[in-house]
């Protein structure tokens, strides 16, 4: 092989790099979306009272909740080694109160760190990377008469 | 930023550019692969318009990877990594290809004869990596020395005869 042809090589693996870099990076722009929308819903099944069942991460949590004392836990799901959507939460008891903060990767126009507060059955959701707030109130069930 | 258009156009004259500052064909084909990777994975934070613009911040990259050889004896390979590539090996008919085109054999000559400027530990690894174009594990062998030690002497001594490589590149890299 002379210079041109390993010069021509390396240039198809370099552009094939350069297309595989592209296309992960559509991906994770085309699925940022999906990221504050799953949390808020994760949260809204996992955290608000008589939204749904009682999650390993909340159990855990439930088990260390001295009254009077803020509790403090990094979660991280990992999938292949790598860890997805790193999460810390700080959680307190009396009235019942919740702020996570789940970072996500960090894309053109900033990072997309997501944090909620869960007070009183609401949730206040911040998107970092667009700079806003939205408040969910959770809506109360009505019980049909017997 | 078309990485793959800079990379065609300035691929055989970076390559030149990097033996004549290491005098070295494989130390200088892993910086130069290393460069296009590094241009390939930071080609967003790039804010260029014009063709000398890029060519420009090219160059930046591979000076940049020359002052880390110089400082630390051996090319980083850390933007290869990343995207999984591999610099492909290189036989000794591409090597020579290399040498001839960088007008090396010449390079060699002037570097012998300055070698007197250095101090001897280093002058024995310059001489037996750059004008006896021994391997590293042979130089080391030689010198009693490690393999990384016989590196890092023979870019610190490529480093002290600056004023025969490229004395204005070779300062801003090891400046930076």
């Amino acid at each position: 092989m002379n210079l041109d042809a390993y010069m021509n090589d390396f240039g198809r693996e370099l552009a094939r790099a350069d297309g595989k870099r592209r296309s992960r990076r559509r991906l994770t722009l085309a699925l940022l979306p999906a990221v504050p929308a799953g949390a808020a819903l994760a949260l809204a099944v996992t955290v608000l009272p008589g939204g749904g069942d009682v999650d390993a991460v909340a159990a855990a949590r439930d088990a260390l909740a001295p009254a009077g004392q803020i509790v403090h836990m990094k979660v991280e799901l990992r999938s292949s080694g790598t860890v997805v959507f790193p999460m810390e939460q700080w959680y307190a008891t009396n009235p019942d109160r919740l702020r996570t903060r789940t970072q996500g990767p960090v894309v053109e126009g900033g990072s997309t760190t997501v944090e909620t507060l869960t007070q009183g059955g609401r949730v206040r959701f911040y998107d970092a990377r667009r700079d806003v707030v939205t408040e969910l109130a959770r809506r109360r069930s009505r019980r049909r008469p017997a | 930023m078309d990485v793959d258009a800079l990379y065609q156009r300035h691929r055989e004259a970076l390559l030149v550019f990097l033996v004549r500052r290491t005098a070295d064909t494989e130390v200088a084909l892993d910086l130069w692969a290393e460069t296009f990777a590094q241009a390939v994975a930071s080609q967003r934070r790039y804010r260029g318009r014009t063709d000398a613009e890029a060519a420009g911040w090219l160059y930046g990259i591979a000076k940049r990877q020359l002052a880390l050889y110089y400082r630390r004896g051996h090319a980083e390979q850390r933007a290869l990594s990343k995207l999984g590539l591999e610099r492909p090996p290189a036989s000794d008919a591409l090597l020579r290809e290399v040498e001839e085109r960088a007008a090396l054999v010449d390079l060699r000559r002037d570097l012998a004869e300055a070698l007197s400027a250095l101090s001897e530990p280093v002058r024995d690894a310059v001489r037996l990596r750059i004008v006896d174009e021994l391997p590293y594990a042979d130089v080391a062998r030689s010198l009693r020395i490690s393999e990384p030690a016989a590196r890092a002497r023979v870019s610190r001594g490529l480093a002290a005869l600056a004023e025969l490589l490229d004395p204005i590149a070779i300062r801003e890299a090891t400046a930076t």
